[in-house]
């Protein structure tokens, strides 16, 4: 048995689809002269196997990737075709009797000497390209191109991590969880899975050198841990497990059309995060009350170059116009931190978190930003569209941004484009400085929308990926709730509203504390919707005015913790 | 055989697209066709060939072509190069 993080909740009984990332090793092998012939046929037949590999991908790319994306496939189709790779490997074959797997290697190291002496820095990055293709010849002979397209029925993903562009590939009907040995909860898997409501744990170690491709697994992600190879006591046990899990999420369903609104009549917005337009989906499915954040920087990172602004228009107007009339928040770029665009080159920082990320970058190259906000701006006609500018850490950040924002609007004006002028426009507080500032920072905008994930990490001073000191980023620390609810309290004074996106939003233990200091939208992923709609349904704001006072008198966030499960317990034996 | 010099005209020089539409564009012919450029001859049928040459806008080369089809071939290709290679 193997332990992890839970970062999406839910059971799973499947079959283990291990994907390696690690380079494979290649062994040279003499042949005798007879088996010549032989190499070279495997060598054909790989060739084979890899051109239907990249066929398949390029199908997919082509549904999510736009056609300049695409045709990067034609040139990989051209270069795994390519006659003078074709004979070099087999005058390797032919020359010095080795096997086809070591004459690729050889081929392939020639063909990339020759790309990475040149002056010419686009061309010195082909290299990746030649790279990626010879790794698909090389996978394709040895039996190990385990591509992710070609997962069977409930396949559970074993792997490192995987990158954006990987999951992308995933048969998502067939895909039933995620067991990583790396990652957090705010990787992004970690919010795929959520977005997909299938379970996922991170951090568990000693599993990938040990769990066989394709072994029966179940994966509890309730409370976090793996068992390879069940016997049949484990297994009957677990489906008992899941069927009562399903049940629950099946009364959880009902509520779908129900407010969320307390017993005393305080209405609170259940919404959604989402990273991508295809998200929404699974927004329209929980019937939530609106997208409470659109993270923007998506859109810039699962391409190789910067989204120009009919891409951008396209895909908030998508979004927006799916929500039918509810509100959506879209967040303005924030990469940085975590967040790597390697087009563009960010420099390598010393402490990334405290660096040049999200609204500093923006503020700084106005021509990314100003494409940004005319994009979503345009589509603010399509339906009801909030605009968020994210770390904001000082009010000249936020006057700067609004400026920016405005010398956009007058061009769109003198160009007779159409924007929704009553667009309200919000900050986001993570950032201590901000939170501290709220009474001032509420006379500039219309609502504030609290990112905990970041405002803990600045709060306590704890790196939220580093995994060694995980247990320290917690929403519970008194001092994050006190920042929270004298946001809260400074916001109502000015007359805003204010929400809370971070992943404490969706975290149910929390929900009478947000509810009780008169927080009015909570927004996280699908898969938490339900849940936290029920919680709320169960409280009187009164009662939850209550357990904000004894909240705050607490000095530790075990205490707090230990608090709010007690609360939580009681509610449920009420209800 | 035919041959003729050719100048790269689109922004992007010969790089992985305009290489492989290049590459396509060979490929119609049964000649054997090769490009030359800075002291170097590939096979212009051979998109790592093409592209190893690090060519880029405003690079002079020298397209030759052999077989059947070889006049076609060179005007063809000029014809290609003259238009960007697909690229605006």
């Amino acid at each position: 048995m193997y332990k992890g993080i839970v970062v999406s909740k839910g059971i799973a009984i499947g079959r283990i689809y291990k994907y390696a990332n690690e380079k494979l090793a290649i062994t040279t092998r003499s042949i005798p002269a007879e088996k010549v012939e032989e190499e070279i046929n495997r060598l054909e037949e790989a060739k084979e196997k890899a051109n239907k590999f990249l066929h398949e991908i390029k199908g997919k790319a082509t549904r999510e990737l736009s056609s300049e994306e695409v045709q990067i496939f034609d040139a990989h189709f051209a270069m795994l075709n390519d006659p003078m790779l074709n004979d070099e490997v087999i005058k390797f074959i032919n020359d010095e009797k080795i096997n086809a797997e070591a004459a690729v290697k050889k081929a392939i190291e020639n063909i990339i000497a020759k790309f990475a002496a040149m002056d010419n820095e686009y061309f010195r990055e082909r290299v990746k390209d030649i790279e990626d293709v010879g790794d698909h010849l090389l996978r394709a002979l040895t039996g190990n191109l385990n591509t992710l397209l070609d997962i069977g029925d409930d396949s559970i993903i074993l792997a490192e991590d995987l990158t954006p562009s990987q999951t992308a590939l995933l048969d998502k009907d067939k895909l039933k969880g995620f067991i990583l040995t790396r990652g957090g909860k705010t990787s992004h898997t970690a919010i795929m899975a959520r977005n997909l409501m299938i379970p996922a744990i991170v951090g568990v170690k000693g599993i990938l050198d040990e769990a066989q491709h394709g072994a029966d697994v179940i994966l509890d992600a309730i409370s976090g841990q793996v068992i390879i190879n069940p016997d049949q006591k484990a297994l009957a046990e677990y489906r008992a497990k899941l069927a009562a899990y399903e049940k629950k999420q099946r009364e959880l369903s009902k509520l779908k059309e129900k407010p969320a609104r307390t017993c005393d009549g305080f209405g609170v917005k259940v919404a959604a995060n989402i990273s991508i337009p295809e998200d929404t989906n699974r927004v329209l499915e929980v019937n939530a009350d609106g997208i409470g954040l659109f993270r923007s920087e998506f859109l810039y990172m699962n391409t190789g170059q910067l989204p120009d602004e009919e891409k951008q228009f396209k895909a908030y107007k998508e979004v927006v116009e799916k929500m039918a009339g509810k509100p959506v928040i879209i967040r303005t770029l924030d990469i940085g931190g975590d967040k790597e665009l390697p087009y563009m080159d960010l420099p390598e920082e010393m402490n990334p978190f405290l660096g040049w990320r999200a609204i500093r970058i923006s503020l700084e190259r106005k021509d990314i930003f100003k494409t940004q906000l005319r994009a979503i701006l345009r589509a603010s006609n399509y339906g009801q569209i909030k605009l968020m500018f994210p770390l904001i850490a000082s009010l000249e950040e936020l006057d700067k941004a609004l400026e920016i924002l405005d010398e956009v609007k007058e061009e769109l004006e003198s160009e007779n484009i159409l924007y929704d002028r009553k667009m309200e426009v919000g900050m986001m507080i993570e950032v201590p400085s901000a939170a501290l500032m709220a009474d001032r920072f509420a006379d500039k905008v219309d609502f504030f929308s609290i990112g905990t994930n970041d405002l803990i990490q600045y709060t306590v001073a704890v790196d939220r990926t580093n995994e060694k000191i995980s247990e320290l980023h917690t929403p519970y620390h008194p001092a994050v709730l006190r920042l929270i609810n004298w946001v809260a309290e400074a916001a109502q004074k000015a007359g805003i509203w204010v929400g809370i996106c971070g992943e404490a939003g969706g975290n149910s233990l929390l929900t009478p504390i947000f509810v009780g200091m008169g927080i009015t939208e909570l927004s996280m992923s699908p898969g938490s919707i339900l849940e936290v709609k029920k919680k709320v349904r169960e409280l009187s704001k009164k009662e939850a005015e209550k357990h904000v006072n004894k909240v705050l008198a607490l000095n530790t966030a075990a205490e707090v913790e230990e608090y709010l499960k007690e609360v939580s317990k009681t509610a449920e034996e009420n209800y | 055989m035919m041959q003729a010099t050719v100048k790269i005209t689109n922004k992007s020089g010969l790089h992985a697209r305009p290489a492989n539409l290049l590459v396509q564009e060979a490929n119609k012919f049964k000649s054997e066709i090769t490009l030359a450029y800075d002291g170097q001859e590939v096979n212009a049928k051979s998109i790592l060939g093409v592209m190893s040459l690090g060519a880029v806008q405003g690079s002079e080369l020298t397209v030759k072509a052999v077989g059947e089809d070889e006049d076609k071939a060179i005007n063809d290709l000029k014809e290609f190069f003259t238009s960007g290679l697909g690229e605006e």
